[in-house]
């Protein structure tokens, strides 16, 4: 029996069913692996034990193209994308509480729904192979499965179980996939009693009768967007982690896994969940930062050719252009207008980050914290502008609650300071601020200062700020008098921006370095009067 | 002329109806339903917590939702799904403040659904509760004869208030005024119950099977038991039975 030719043979059919996904061409894995159907970065993988077990029931190419089209239905029906296995996901671990019960029964209602809709909309031979399937496992929740096919589907494939308990899990809108949350949820708690009884027997193996589901199965590209796309689902940073966290083998794989450190025993977390939610998240909202406005220099340069004239002058005359011939009407002239250049520094400054992580603030493991998703924006356009960011994470700095990370071009770095929770008092300390500041002597970085102002010496900090000559955007989380005091002092400032921050949908609104008139420098090139660089008050 | 299109064609994909198709369809068209005379009557009628437990307000709370379900077709799978769309129904942070505050709305949730069992071919109905943003109050009330209504999770006020016969069975605890006005029928807990139980009940029996009753209410008849003792009415002691005897016996 050649399964390589089998393959080749329905491989096309299997596609032209599935209106030609864009997958890579199968193959039968050479290994040795327990799954029936593997799928990996895309590409589906055919266990020919399985085929070949199979094959002495079924026709061969029947059996391939079947699981061939459990394979593509997963991209063209179920889980469809990454968010979505982890939004089931993360549904089923909401209420059953247990990694390897969420798994179990997260991958069999995904098996379930891409198994209804080939046999609803083609011919499979998938209820065949289930029929048999049945027979090899002894686990319960796998007869339960095949006996709940056989009644969805009107089929009978052999299998039986608890009439009640079927009744009810075939009430369940599988095919509708605006329901599929509420669907899993039901689902869930339907076999809890039955995942509890295969607990008692045996370990709970969290694979469904095909082959288990993960993110694995996707291209690298897709989990990047899957995390991003979830972690704006999300309502918290928790209920990010304790799903992301049972997907760390998969992640660590990606490039996601973090250095351990430390001595003694005991395994660590191998992903900063914590962190990977906030730099996910950000990574939806892109603020601008204004960029330096053009200045008119005192120099001419050519800007464009006009037909030379008896009248013009003879040095205007650009001779590679003429052909060398004096001739008027055919011999063209340079015409020059005002330079152009940048103001004194090029390009979008370098940034301080100023992020208040006292006890005030929320803890960014367990509630969402406004503060780092608007420092952790601000960072990112400063870094995507070729610029480097600064941090000064602080809490109460006489003891010791603060961190300091110098001037840097990685994102990682920068949004481990920010993620950093103290959750002490709030005492601001101007010696590490002064300290950033003089590593940028030769120029004035932008700060951008984020808290929700409940600091005891806020006017010593306005007095602070008021020296500072770079541009500042402040960043208030919620309405208090602190604030109303800082919006009230800082009203007439010529190089400050406040701006107040009381939900997500806030944080897209923040421009930063945007500031109102331009002294020093006149009237922008472009007329943007409000977005220069540096302003002298 | 070719048409280019043509190999197409043979790319259309023939569905063909599951049974699955007609079950799903049957389940939404009475959940509908269910939902749509659930959401009317929670709109026209008011009940006042405050002034519960009164049974002359009940029963007209109770009317009303009789109102509501007649002509209504489900049975009780279709409940136990209403069950669910009523957890999903108040999303859990309006639930946040619902307990305390508006405890008629639950009551009112609590009347509708007592009235769907009661209502019901089945005799055999089984409400899972033990997901619900809140507490269910006056669950089971007037569960008729011939109906086993058996509960998983936490149940509010009033359960198998004015039992007409029926069995109630609860996985789980209850709060205050369990059997309030029981006519006839039984009621079993297996964990705890609050304050009230069996006050004003003339007939039927309550099983306490978990470790606490936090008060007995005043009991005209029937039995209350709190595990294998029965505790209303109370048990007359043998020293007091002695002397009682000896009080009726005439006088030498």
């Amino acid at each position: 029996m050649n399964l390589h030719a089998t393959l080749a043979a329905v491989w096309p059919r299997a596609r032209r069913k599935h209106f030609f996904p864009e997958l890579p061409r199968p193959r039968i894995t050479d290994g040795l692996s327990q799954e029936a159907v593997e799928v990996r970065q895309r590409q589906i993988i055919l266990n020919p034990s399985f085929c070949q077990q199979l094959a002495e029931h079924l026709p061969v190419k029947a059996v391939i193209e079947a699981l061939l089209d459990h394979g593509i239905a997963h991209y063209t029906r179920c889980p469809w994308d990454v968010a979505t296995h982890l939004r089931l996901y993360a549904a089923a671990k909401r209420e059953l509480g247990r990694r390897d019960y969420a798994q179990r029964a997260s991958d069999i209602f995904i098996d379930i729904v891409v198994n209804t809709h080939c046999v609803k909309d083609f011919d499979t031979a998938l209820p065949q192979v289930y029929r048999h399937l049945q027979r090899l496992s002894g686990r319960p929740l796998d007869r339960l499965t095949v006996a709940l096919y056989s009644l969805m589907w009107g089929m009978d494939l052999e299998a039986s179980g608890p009439e009640t308990l079927l009744r009810r899990l075939a009430r369940i809108p599988y095919l509708d996939r605006g329901r599929w949350e509420e669907s899993i949820r039901r689902f869930c708690r339907l076999i809890q009693p039955v995942l509890d009884e295969e607990r008692r027997h045996s370990e709970i193996l969290p694979t469904a009768l095909l082959g288990r589901h993960g993110l694995s199965s996707h291209a690298p590209n897709e989990v990047e967007r899957g995390l991003r796309a979830f972690a704006l689902q999300v309502d918290n940073p928790r209920e990010f982690r304790t799903t992301i966290a049972d997907f760390d083998g998969e992640l660590a794989a990606q490039g996601h896994a973090e250095e351990q450190e430390g001595m003694g025993r005991g395994r660590g977390e191998r992903i900063d969940t914590g962190l990977l939610y906030y730099m996910k998240l950000t990574e939806q909202y892109q603020l601008p930062v204004s960029a330096a406005p053009l200045h008119r220099s005192s120099s001419s340069d050519p800007h464009m050719h006009t037909p030379w004239e008896l009248s013009k002058p003879l040095q205007d005359l650009d001779v590679w252009t003429s052909f060398g011939k004096l001739l008027p009407g055919l011999s063209q002239a340079w015409l020059y207008q005002n330079g152009l250049l940048y103001g004194r520094r090029e390009g979008v400054p370098d940034c301080i980050i100023i992020l208040d992580s006292s006890g005030s603030m929320a803890n960014p493991r367990y509630l969402l914290s406004h503060a780092i998703v608007g420092a952790g924006c601000a960072a990112d356009a400063y870094l995507r502008a070729g610029a480097e960011v600064a941090v000064y994470n602080f809490s109460d700095v006489p003891a010791g609650d603060k961190l300091v990370l110098g001037f840097s071009r990685e994102r990682k770095p920068v949004y481990q300071a920010l993620c950093r929770y103290f959750g002490g008092g709030t005492v601001f300390s101007f010696e590490e601020l002064d300290e950033l500041l003089r590593l940028v002597a030769h120029d004035r970085p932008d700060i951008f200062f984020i808290t929700d102002m409940q600091i005891p010496d806020l006017h010593s900090l306005i007095a602070y700020l008021s020296e500072l000559t770079g541009r500042i955007t402040a960043v208030h989380i919620g309405e208090t008098d602190s604030a109303a005091v800082f919006k009230k002092e800082t009203a007439g400032w010529k190089n400050a921006r406040v701006f107040s921050v009381r939900r997500r949908e806030d944080i897209p609104r923040i421009v930063l370095g945007q500031v109102k008139t331009c002294l020093g420098y006149g009237q922008s090139a472009k007329g943007e009067a409000d977005t220069c660089r540096l302003t002298l008050r | 002329m070719v048409n280019p299109f043509a190999e197409f064609q043979t790319c259309r994909p023939r569905r063909r109806a599951l049974p699955l198709d007609r079950i799903v369809a049957i389940r939404d068209a009475r959940l509908e339903q269910l939902m749509a005379g659930y959401t009317a009557y929670i709109a026209q009628t008011e009940l006042d917590w405050d002034r519960m437990p009164n049974r002359h307000l009940t029963d007209q709370a109770y009317e009303a939702a009789l109102r509501c379900v007649t002509g209504l077709v489900c049975d009780p799978d279709d409940i136990e799904d209403f069950c669910f769309s009523l957890e999903q129904l108040h999303t859990p942070t309006t639930a946040h403040e619902l307990p305390d505050n508006a405890p008629g709305l639950w009551g009112l949730s609590g009347l509708y659904l007592s009235a769907l069992c009661n209502r019901t071919k089945g005799s055999r109905l089984q409400l899972r509760l033990q997901w619900m943003p809140a507490r269910l109050h006056l669950l089971g009330y007037k569960l008729p004869a011939g109906k086993r209504l058996s509960i998983e999770g936490l149940c509010g006020d009033l359960l198998g208030m004015a039992l007409a016969g029926g069995e109630i069975s609860l996985q789980g605890s209850a709060f205050h005024g369990v059997g309030y006005e029981l006519q006839r029928g039984r009621i079993t807990i297996s964990d705890n119950a609050g304050e009230n139980v069996g006050q004003g009940m003339v007939g039927g029996e309550i099983h306490i099977l978990g470790g606490r009753i936090r008060g007995v209410g005043q009991v005209c008849g029937g039995s209350v038991y709190l595990g294998q003792r029965r505790v209303a009415p109370a048990p007359i002691e043998p020293d007091e039975r002695h002397t009682s005897a000896a009080r009726e016996r005439p006088p030498a």
